[in-house]
């Protein structure tokens, strides 16, 4: 086995021990409280391949409930990314299967597992005026965009015109619709400067834990996992990894050799 | 980890500080090696209906740096950082238009000498790999036209490049080789000056971290290293000063260890709060974003988040200054 997993310290405010010894202020993560009924995504011995190449996951299996936070943590090219589109339905598995409280995952209409990319100027259609593109999604109270930090003259603006942290706080208010049950977060503060970061991540995590939504972070940032995940995954190949779950997991890697 | 002489010694403190004095012409001799005063970048487009507006991209960047340093200028991906490379090795796209003061050893950075540097004195390592050649052997365009086969397996060697990887193209290596092979093509000539543009894209951290200790060397040999990147971690591992680019302009340029320091060693306003927003230090986030290139107030580009904010940060240009050993453009900065 070729990843560890570890239990990000079991408290609530997401820190390691030996961040939390010590005396600098910081602001407590509100520890989940369930809303929403609790949903559990699982992922079954997924195996997956683009076009009869090399399988890329093999064997993948992972169970997620939408009170955790778990972070997925290795470099670029272990199959991060791929995961990440098996788990949200946009790629399907030659075997095994993806479960939504016991049910596959729905072929069209809304998707219970939403992704959230890297790179949002990829994500939003370049030809709509951003409203479009916001209004396609849902209905979004203007509270909650004021919270995101999404100014109202945006919404008439194009993509163009917006920079990349901008941008991004659409594709995140998007993802975050009533029906949502999980979010894959594919690096998706990676290109931001970290004041953006702190800002998008304050409020994912403030939706996703008062309406009961599972998160699942990809990251090569052990920080940032350490800051906000409750569960970490850490790996170097994907394809060689037998279980992600954390369940069984035995080999606990002490956080000091994480970071290295 | 190779042994550096890492960055918290004095004369960083007094390289930083010089920098203001660039273009008084008193003292040549300390000049630093790379100078920039008040650098501004702008495009001219064609807005939807055929409206002509210009983009300020770059505005009033001043910063310097001397050999034996590294410089880690730190800013959000597409905020305009990659000009500022481009600016410096003169090859910034044709529409662009550009003003302010450059220096290298004390001279004036014109288009004719910029040609003349680029390649010998000056060296860019691009962030993308499609700077180099897909249909030609590694071996020989690191090799390119002025050295001999012997200096670039020196250099293959001291990258850890293996002598058959000079006879496999580009495609053929991973994404760390391909990284030292764009290093090596950089440094094979002697030059005095390096510019990096995130050298370090889609590498793990240990990788990254790897490529930036490379940098660390060639500066610790007596070249200045300006290293631009996103990523403040990178920086904080290698750099003996960053400068915080903030909407096409630098807020603060300070040494490393007032990053070490906290948020009461750092000057400006956006520096202290980009401190306090990592994961690592409190992960607090501040309201606001930053302004967009077609549309930047007058005044500080700040203010408008700006907790210090007075009717005069409104007004003019902020200066950038001296202070505390280090370079602020903030008025209220103490
Ligand atoms: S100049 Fe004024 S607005 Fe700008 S950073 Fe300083 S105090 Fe804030």
């Amino acid at each position: 086995m070729r990843f560890n997993v570890q239990e990000n310290s079991g408290k609530s405010d997401g820190l390691c021990p030996e961040e939390s010894r010590r005396a600098e202020p910081f602001e407590p993560m509100r520890t989940p409280s369930p809303v929403a009924a609790t949903s559990i995504l699982k992922l079954v011995n997924i195996r997956f391949s683009y076009r009869g190449g090399d399988p890329i996951l093999r064997d993948v299996t992972l169970t997620v409930t939408s009170q955790e936070r778990v972070g997925i943590i290795g470099p670029s090219g272990c199959g991060k990314s791929t995961l990440a589109k098996v788990i949200t339905g946009f790629e399907m598995p030659q075997e095994g299967q993806v479960l939504v409280d016991g049910q596959v995952l729905p072929r069209r209409g809304f998707r219970p597992v939403q992704l959230i990319y890297q790179h949002p100027e990829l994500a939003v259609n370049p030809h709509w005026q951003l409203g479009k593109t916001l209004a396609e999604a849902g209905d979004f109270p203007q509270k909650m965009l004021n919270k995101m930090g999404i100014d109202p003259a945006w919404l008439s603006r194009w993509p163009n015109e917006l920079s990349g942290g901008e941008l991004q706080r659409f594709c995140v208010a998007r993802a975050l619709g009533a029906q949502t049950r999980f979010v894959v977060a594919d690096e998706i503060t990676t290109m931001l400067d970290v004041i953006t970061q702190a800002q998008l991540w304050e409020f994912l995590l403030d939706v996703c834990n008062r309406h009961n939504k599972g998160l699942i972070i990809i990251t090569h940032d052990h920080n940032l996992a350490r800051r906000i995940c409750t569960r970490i995954s850490h790996f170097d190949d994907l394809s060689s990894a037998t279980d992600i779950t954390g369940r069984n997991a035995t080999a606990h890697t002490p956080l000091h050799e994480l970071r290295e | 980890m190779t042994t550096h002489t890492h960055p918290h010694t004095h004369q960083h403190y007094l390289h930083i500080h010089e920098h203001d004095l660039a273009s008084t012409h008193h003292h040549p001799a300390t000049y630093p090696l790379l100078s920039i005063r008040d650098l501004s970048v702008r495009f001219t487009q064609y807005e939807r209906g055929l409206r002509q507006i210009t983009l300020e991209t770059v505005s009033s960047l001043s910063l310097s740096v001397d050999v034996g340093e590294v410089l880690a200028v730190v800013g959000a991906s597409g905020s305009g950082k990659s000009l500022l490379a481009q600016a410096i090795l003169g090859i910034l796209p044709a529409n662009a238009r550009i003003s302010g003061k450059m220096t290298f050893q004390g001279q004036e950075l014109t288009a004719q000498r910029q040609q003349q540097l680029r390649g010998r004195e000056i060296a860019f390592v691009p962030q993308s790999v499609d700077y180099l050649d897909p249909l030609m052997k590694v071996g020989r365009q690191v090799q390119g036209v002025r050295n001999s086969r012997q200096q670039q397996q020196a250099v293959f060697e001291r990258y850890g490049l293996a002598p058959f990887v000079a006879h496999l193209y580009p495609f053929q290596l991973s994404g760390g080789m391909l990284r030292r092979v764009l290093i090596a093509c950089a440094v094979i000539e002697d030059v005095s000056l390096i510019i990096a543009d995130e050298p370090t894209p889609g590498l793990s951290h240990a990788a990254a971290l790897e490529v930036m200790r490379h940098f660390r060397e060639l500066a610790d040999e007596g070249r200045a290293v300006l290293i631009i990147t996103h990523d403040i971690n990178l920086a904080f591992d290698v750099a003996d000063s960053i400068a915080v680019f903030y909407a096409g302009t630098i807020f603060e340029h300070a040494p490393m260890a007032d990053f070490i320091a906290g948020p009461d060693a750092l000057r400006h306003p956006y520096t202290k709060a980009l401190y306090r927003a990592l994961p690592k230090h409190g992960f607090k986030p501040h309201p606001g974003t930053q302004p967009y290139a077609g549309a930047l107030p007058a005044g500080c580009l700040y203010a408008k988040r700006c907790e210090w904010s007075t009717p005069e940060c409104e007004q003019g240009t902020i200066e950038m200054r001296a202070l505390r050993g280090g370079m602020v453009r903030c008025i209220h900065a103490l």
